[in-house]
């Protein structure tokens, strides 16, 4: 589960979460809704680790892996994002951004390929897209890419 | 390293050899043109490569190679590439710009090697073609006059130079912000801020090489 207490956000003199509480429970679906600028994207961001808030304290699975103003080292937090714009490698064919997590781990490169077929047919892609680039996919076929990147790691 | 190196060595080269001719031209023309030969032959091979090689080769490659790491990194940050990386628990810093700044610190000396000898041959081309130098003896002037340590010290010098190169790049795409505008601004913050502490490196180290 992801419990978050009293969670504070400032962009200079700006402050966008201000003493944000949240549980949310294993296996559960939960919404997050608000006006543009509400601070949505930075809640999520927050608990990915990607900005660091001014205080409070985020757990994940009853590790705590922020609190008294920063995240614990090492604290490895595995969960998939699919990110507004996509967010898929350029550089890299479809494959080998769907297996992204896997090549870093060292996992050899035939499996990678596979996995990557796999997880592709899941979101309805056929095996055609894995040696393309990004920049070759219509613009909903390279967010179903990004949502296999970030849901199958 | 095959961008940094290989793909910059038509440009660099091209720099060199002009810049070795032109400097040929100017010390005969400039200096006393009697007895001239060794005069030349000498202070393009000193020229070329304790300053004019690494120097321009540096400022050139910059040019070519700062901008386009800080265009690629600062599309990757605008477009959440790096937040992506993140989430995948890749670490940017050693996925994105160690490689960068290693083959930076490797490929710049192996240019200012091309440069240095295209630079001298630019001198030795000018001289047999223009002035009317016998070509063995410009050559045999030039390895007579050149010691070790003019080369190595423009080789030590090039390191450093691709060791800024890289590194300006990757920060200002790192830190840029603001969509397409802040690309374009981290490109050009990129390109002027390496050429400035290019040429203040220079002075730094040409004084530490040779001040003593």
């Amino acid at each position: 589960m992801i419990k978050i207490e009293n969670l504070h956000k400032y962009f200079e003199n700006k402050k966008v979460l201000n003493g944000v509480n949240l549980d949310i429970e294993e296996g559960t679906s939960s919404v997050i809704i608000g006006g543009s600028g509400t601070g949505k994207s930075v809640l999520i961001k927050c608990i990915l680790g990607l900005l660091t808030p001014e205080e409070g304290k985020i757990s994940i699975k009853n590790n705590f892996i922020f609190e008294n103003g920063k995240f614990k080292k090492n604290s490895k937090i595995k969960i998939g994002m699919l990110f507004q714009g996509g967010a898929l490698f350029d550089s890299l064919r479809i494959w080998q951004n769907v297996s992204f997590y896997n090549i870093q781990n060292g996992k050899n490169k035939k499996f990678c390929f596979e996995d990557a077929i796999l997880n592709l047919e899941k979101v309805g892609l056929s095996k055609d897209v894995v040696n393309l680039y990004p920049s070759e996919l219509s613009g909903g076929m390279q967010k179903k890419s990004c949502f296999s990147k970030g849901y199958f790691h | 390293m095959i961008f940094i190196g290989y793909f910059s060595l038509p440009v660099v080269s091209l720099t060199s050899f002009f810049t070795g001719g032109a400097l040929a031209l100017q010390i005969y023309y400039g200096g006393n043109q009697f007895n001239s030969e060794a005069i030349v032959s000498s202070i393009v091979a000193l020229g070329i490569t304790r300053e004019l090689g690494p120097v321009l080769g540096g400022i050139v490659v910059a040019g070519r190679v700062s901008s386009a790491i800080a265009a690629e990194l600062g599309t990757m940050k605008v477009t959440e590439q790096i937040d992506a990386l993140k989430t995948l628990s890749a670490d940017p810093i050693s996925y994105l710009i160690v490689p960068r700044i290693i083959s930076g610190i490797i490929m710049l000396p192996i240019l200012i090697i091309f440069a240095d000898i295209i630079g001298i041959m630019g001198g030795w081309f000018i001289g047999t073609q223009s002035l009317g130098f016998n070509g063995s003896a410009y050559i045999q002037n030039t390895i007579d006059f050149l010691e070790v340590n003019d080369i190595s010290s423009g080789l030590i010098k090039a390191s450093f130079f691709g060791f800024i190169i890289t590194i300006m790049g990757c920060y200002q795409g790192f830190n840029s912000n603001g969509g397409a505008q802040g690309v374009g601004k981290a490109t050009t913050n990129a390109v002027v801020s390496a050429s400035v502490l290019i040429l203040a490196s220079n002075y730094i180290m040409t004084n530490l090489f040779f001040a003593s």
